[in-house]
């Protein structure tokens, strides 16, 4: 496919956003990717990790940071040219109906009357929307709402269909449904649209669709691996090529979410952010590998659990930033510690908890702080200042929600909502 | 047969309201009569209420197009909103008889020998206490478009027009009908001194019912105060029967849940207008229209790209706007000079005593009707019975009352210096009351059953549970109430009845006497005063309180 000129190409894009507390979050950097005709592309990562965002730099509908992005080889300003959107929450307009929905995008277009009556009608029987017509979105279900989007996209004959995770709101069954149709619709090379970009956090989604599949990494805020699927279509979820191919995609999105071999001395967790998982998930997770045993693969956990493996990502890191588990190759296992946490108390398990935090540089910089501060005590500001400080690129918003909650459970220190101060706790500052 | 009588029907009343209007309009461009003499038969009443409707209705239709407009511009100008929205702020908070003598002056003086200047007035006085919250309704809903069916928008191309008509029209429209709706009865709430007052020796009056029943009032004629207050309640019934009900249930159609509606309110003139075969040729002219308009739009076929024209237009009217602002500051400046320090330190004193009435007025409004809501509010039963009794009479405006309360004072011996706090609270209580009945009825039905599966008493459930669900709901109602009372002040400090004047000292009264007197630089400065102290109030504790009720209080955790 690369023999073509590209249609489209980003080059070295970076996306900054303000973030609330005052600094600035970078969501995106240096990112290089090109689309081609005739192909499927998708990009796949975990939540939060600039995906979407990505998507609509491409599609011009807001602005890079940094970089370019080229149309046909000429430089894009506003709106890219000849493409079309689904989007997740399906962005029907709840006061027209199906029909309606689908007529005003031409309308928009300056179609004719005439015309506009033939495409709308050719675009309700390919998408299955027959009888539909006069329905209001929220008379139908998930399913149908989204055909709409489809249809809505699909009548405007486009070149490049953008897709932002369009089925993630769907049920399992009518997903599958909508994904092969799409597939067929993009595999009839008389019509449009010849392009597709899908964005989505399912790796089954983007192994069944997708040519070439764009791995982003959480964190690292750039493309990490590019994986080509040469599977021919129609193409099969239980076929051993397509298993293969998902363990391919797993083990490149693994690779970078859990890598470390050995437990991490102090010194190498510096600036490694809180993550949003509570105790009692953590817990949850040392329950199910002790269930196995003390160890499971890591790719087998995702299914079992029916988690989304961006989630499971998380809760692996944390567990292993505090050393409940250490990870080996693909093997996850429970510490000597973890075990201990498990297996203890009430009481004592926040004690296990506390004693793992401490070995955080972070909790034993504001535990430090606030040891030497008067009475023990520090305004939230200067908390905010600390993380600000250790995390320069995190969200200190997101971050002081999780080093309360962490440190809450520990009985490391109390946040007092009133006044807005944190106060160590008496047997920690004794200690 | 049903269709054919819905369409008798519907021709009769739009024949009906035809003739009317076009009485109203001879009145609105006859010539200009030094003294209008207001006849007090019955026989003239249903003319006069009509007048006084079709002021509302040309004032409300006003109000709409000022309030698309500047809530569109400051949703959609970052840098305009940062003037207009403070500007509205403080627009809203001038007292009514603030504008007043300016207003009329210059129109009169403009249509110096037809009635048109004095109409106009009318209407825009009007238009002034109808037009603020329903600016503020439009301006939030066009920012809270959901930021997806904003983007699709974009991602396929619509122009500003298209954007605005099929997305942020039908978003804001639900909004703004409920606005509407507080907004027109507001606008009947200074009726009275809208239609008959007097700026030093000159008397302006308009045949109307408001000036109908301030005659009424001087001469103590108890039974044409009667009916005008009835003509008053047929005119609200009217209205909510044949406007606001009809616009109601159609909005349904534009809820933005996407899930089926659970109960339907019915409203039989929506049927008629529904079964008619007139409305239906209209619909069906309108969109041969439509198509015609795009098959012509298809033959120009590229779309006109204009650039950042809207953009230039934005900023130049806000230059204007500014340049505006300043010529008036300067005006006021000159009246401002001429107080002397002895009267700013009256204002100030009277100042105390109004803020001491408001204060005791929202607390009452609050003491009666948090607990009235509440029970209201959590009744299904007394709940569908009552909401539509409280609405039409939140509708009638307490000023036609004020009449009657203040002979029923003077013969209880009550003075207007504590009479005047009930007659504030007339009109501030509903706001309180509607806010605590929508907060109690937003409230997610699972909060109340766990209070009832723990067994809460009465007592802790309205601590723990009511308290903090409708908390800011409350806000927002005391926010209201406690504006409606500062404007309702300039009423209830200084009544007039049987020829005689009411008064208590106040800034109220201050301000009703000095638009009396013609004292415009005392009447400048009192309604500085009373403008500064309501916007400081509204931000520093009220806005401060709803955001951090909005914060501490959200449900949807």
């Amino acid at each position: 496919m690369s023999d073509q000129a590209p249609l489209v190409e980003a080059k070295e894009i970076g996306k900054d956003f303000p973030s609330p507390q005052g600094g600035i979050l970078h969501v995106l950097k240096k990112v290089n990717i090109a689309l081609y005709p005739n192909e499927i592309v998708a990009i796949i990562g975990p939540s939060g990790c600039g995906k979407s965002t990505l998507l609509r730099i491409l599609a011009g509908l807001i602005p890079q940071t940094t970089g370019e992005v080229l149309y046909q080889g000429q430089e894009l300003h506003g709106l890219l040219p000849d493409m079309c959107m689904v989007f997740q929450s399906f962005a029907l307009y709840p006061w027209m109906t199906v029909k309606q929905n689908i007529e005003i995008v031409l309308k928009a277009a300056r179609v004719s009357v005439e015309e506009m009556e033939k495409k709308v009608t050719e675009a309700i029987a390919l998408i299955g929307l027959v009888g539909f017509e006069e329905a209001y979105p929220r008379e139908i279900s998930g399913g149908m709402k989204q055909r709409v989007g489809i249809a809505r996209a699909l009548v405007r004959n486009p070149k490049m269909l953008f897709m932002d995770e369009p089925f993630s709101e769907l049920d399992a069954f009518t997903a599958e449904t909508l994904r092969s149709e799409v597939t067929k619709i993009w595999a009839n090379k008389d019509v449009n649209p010849s392009t597709i970009l899908l964005v989505s956090h399912d790796i089954h989604e983007v192994v069944f669709m997708a040519d070439r599949i764009i791995v982003l990494g959480m964190n690292s805020t750039s493309v990490r691996g590019i994986i080509e699927n040469k599977i021919p279509r129609p193409r099969d979820y239980r076929s051993a090529d397509f298993l293969k191919l998902v363990e391919q995609v797993h083990d490149t999105y693994g690779h970078i979410e859990a890598p470390s071999a050995e437990p991490k001395p102090a010194r190498e967790k510096a600036g490694r952010p809180l993550l949003s998982v509570t105790p009692d998930t953590i817990l949850g997770l040392l329950e199910y590998l002790n269930r196995h045993g003390g160890s499971q693969d890591i790719f087998k956990i995702g299914p079992e659990t029916h988690q989304h493996f961006d989630k499971i990502s998380s809760v692996l890191q944390a567990a292993q930033l505090l050393d409940f588990i250490d990870i080996v190759h693909r093997s996850v296992n429970t510490t000597e510690k973890g075990k201990g946490f498990l297996t203890a108390n009430r009481e004592d398990q926040h004690q296990y908890w506390k004693e793992q935090l401490l070995t955080l540089p972070i909790f034993a910089k504001i535990c430090d702080a606030l040891k030497n501060a008067p009475e023990h005590s520090l305004k939230r500001s200067d908390l905010i200042g600390i993380l600000k400080e250790e995390f320069p690129h995190q969200d200190p918003a997101l971050q002081w929600i999780i080093l309360i909650h962490w440190g809450h459970y520990g009985h490391v220190f109390t946040y007092h909502r009133v006044g807005k101060y944190v106060t160590l706790n008496n047997h920690s500052a004794n200690k | 047969m049903r269709r054919i009588l819905s369409d008798v029907f519907l021709i009769f009343v739009l024949v009906c309201l035809g003739v009317g209007f076009f009485s109203y309009l001879q009145q609105f461009f006859g010539p200009l009569h030094d003294k209008v003499e207001i006849d007090l038969s019955l026989w003239h009443l249903p003319q006069y209420t009509f007048f006084s409707m079709s002021r509302g209705l040309l004032a409300y239709v006003l109000s709409l197009l000022f309030s698309l407009v500047w809530g569109f511009w400051a949703a959609k100008d970052k840098v305009a909103e940062k003037a207009l929205i403070p500007f509205l702020d403080v627009l809203q908070s001038i007292p009514f008889l603030g504008l007043l003598p300016g207003v009329v002056l210059l129109f009169v003086t403009i249509f110096k020998h037809s009635n048109i200047g004095l109409e106009l007035a009318a209407i825009i006085m009007m238009f002034t206490s109808q037009v603020w919250n329903m600016t503020f309704g439009v301006y939030h809903a066009i920012r809270t478009v959901p930021t997806e069916k904003n983007e699709c928008a974009t991602a396929y191309r619509f122009s500003h027009f298209e954007r605005f008509r099929w997305v942020e029209l039908p978003f804001a429209a639900l909004s703004l009908i409920w606005n509407s709706i507080m907004s027109m009865a507001g606008g009947w709430f200074f009726l009275m001194i809208n239609e008959a007052f007097t700026l030093g020796n000159r008397d302006f009056r308009l045949p109307g019912l408001g000036s109908y029943m301030s005659v009424a009032v001087s001469l103590g004629d108890v039974p044409s105060m009667i009916n005008a207050i009835i003509a008053m309640i047929i005119l609200i019934v009217f209205l909510d029967q044949l406007l606001w009900r009809p616009l109601v249930i159609w909005s349904q159609k534009l809820r933005m849940e996407e899930t089926a509606p659970t109960k339907r309110t019915e409203s039989w003139f929506f049927n008629v207008l529904k079964n008619a075969y007139c409305i239906a040729f209209i619909r069906s002219a309108c969109t041969r229209v439509n198509e015609y308009i795009q098959d012509r739009k298809a033959k120009n076929d590229v779309k006109k790209d204009r650039g950042n024209l809207g953009l230039a237009i934005s900023r130049v009217s806000l230059c204007i706007l500014l340049i505006l602002l300043i010529i008036a500051a300067f005006f006021v400046m000159q009246l401002l000079v001429q107080v002397s320090l002895d009267e700013w330190l009256q204002l100030g004193k009277l100042l105390l005593l109004t803020f001491t009435r408001v204060v005791i007025c929202v607390g009452l409004s609050i003491l009666i009707m948090l607990p009235l809501g509440l029970a209201i509010g959590l009744s299904e039963k007394w709940f569908r019975i009552l909401e539509p009794i409280i609405q039409i009479t939140a509708s009638f405006p307490a000023t036609l009352l004020f009449p009657v309360l203040v002979l029923i004072f003077s013969l209880l011996g009550i003075s207007l210096g504590f009479g005047s706090i009930i007659l504030m609270l007339m009109g501030t209580q509903w706001y309180i009351l509607f806010n605590v009945m929508a907060g109690i009825r937003a409230m997610p039905s699972d909060l109340r059953e766990a209070a009832a599966s723990f067994r809460f008493n009465r007592f802790q459930r309205f601590f723990w549970l009511y308290i903090p669900a409708i908390f800011p709901y409350l806000i927002t109602g005391v926010l209201s109430a406690s504006g409606g009372a500062w404007n309702a002040s300039i009423v209830a400090e200084y009544v007039t009845f049987k020829k005689q004047v009411l008064t208590t000292p106040g800034i109220g009264s201050s301000i009703s006497l000095a638009a009396q007197n013609n004292n415009y630089p005392l009447l400048a400065a009192s309604v500085l005063v009373m403008v500064v102290v309501v916007v400081i109030i509204n931000y520093q504790v009220w806005l401060r309180l709803y955001h951090y009720s909005e914060k501490r209080f959200a449900l949807n955790v």
